[in-house]
């Protein structure tokens, strides 16, 4: 069967995150024609891998994704990680 | 003194490598790629700079869960040594054969630029035959040692960060920071410490031409290491 997995990692909230500093220091400088200006803040940078699964039970894809979630798409020192999986259509 | 510089799709430091041990330290000194198994019969293992992989999902994480790498790790669980130079690093970190990781720099770009680094101890395979410090040239976009707080303790208790950017006064400041690497860390080495990150490239610094020769000596500290444990080994 198959199956659509998604997930998202995060940085750490306690580890800084220069890129989401930077994107952040843009938005203020931005017209507000585009949504810039003050009050923008906190800004996080992260990743979203989505893909297909084939499996026998959504369980099973869901420990597949997990599994890879785990030990490839994050980095355990410094991501944190979501994972979301349901039937392919 | 036998040397594997291990390739990967993307590295692109190999070749001054492989030139700095075969020409400038009269090694042998073999490219390895990394689809193919180990060399046997190696002193050393190198794992350049570069962006392998293209740097894809994360500096060094696609190369460090590569088949060679469990040859490599076999090789350093054996008493081999092992030395990971700026993406080499990021595997060895990847890799799980070095704690923490190695993030997007401070200032957020690519930095191409000389590193002053103290050499934090004389007494590893590493360091034993270099000077107090080293002028070594940095190239990367993500040197930004990170690790969480238990294992910085552990590091520097354990006296495994082998060098430090600092200033010419010898403190390791946030100006002598380039790329804001906690604790100024540039380079470490593991519990055993056989195996050694550093991001600075040392075989960037190895003839006077190229600005530097500072370089030469963390490849001498390794052949001294070695030709010193044979003398021992030998009755």
């Amino acid at each position: 069967m198959q199956f659509l997995a998604e997930v998202t990692v995060a940085t750490k909230p306690d580890v800084a995150d220069p890129q989401g500093q930077a994107i952040e220091a843009a938005i203020a400088r931005l017209p507000a024609a585009m949504g810039g200006g003050a009050g923008v803040g906190a800004m996080r940078a992260g990743k979203l891998f989505r893909f297909r699964v084939e499996a026998a039970s959504l369980e099973e894809a869901e420990r597949r994704a997990m599994l890879l979630a785990d030990r490839l798409l994050a980095n355990h020192n410094t991501e944190t990680f979501a994972v979301r999986v349901e039937a392919a259509p | 003194m036998r040397v594997a510089v291990v390739q990967f799709p993307g590295t692109n430091c190999e070749s001054e490598t492989v030139d700095a041990g075969r020409r400038v330290l009269g090694w042998e000194a073999l490219l390895a790629w990394h689809a193919e198994p180990l060399p046997a019969g190696l002193d050393l293992v190198i794992l350049p700079g570069g962006f392998s992989h293209g740097d894809h999902l994360r500096a060094g994480a696609l190369a460090a869960r590569s088949a060679i790498m469990a040859d490599v790790a076999r090789f350093a669980d054996g008493g081999g040594l092992v030395l990971g130079v700026c993406n080499g690093f990021q595997i060895l970190c990847e890799a799980g054969m070095l704690p923490g990781a190695l993030r997007l720099n401070a200032r957020g770009r690519f930095l191409c630029e000389d590193a002053w680094l103290r050499v934090e101890r004389p007494d590893t395979p590493f360091t034993n035959a270099c000077p107090r410090r080293l002028k070594l040239p940095i190239a990367h976009r993500e040197g930004n040692y990170y690790a969480d707080a238990e294992t910085l303790r552990r590091l520097e208790a354990e006296g495994r960060v082998l060098f430090r950017y600092d200033d010419e006064a010898g403190e390791a400041t946030v100006a002598a920071n380039p790329n804001g690497s906690a604790n100024n860390i540039a380079g470490i080495a593991n519990e055993r410490g056989n195996i050694c990150g550093l991001m600075p490239h040392p075989e960037r610094a190895i003839e006077a031409p190229l600005g530097g020769e500072d370089g030469l000596a963390l490849f001498r500290s390794i052949e001294a290491w070695l030709a010193s444990s044979r003398s021992a080994a030998t009755p």
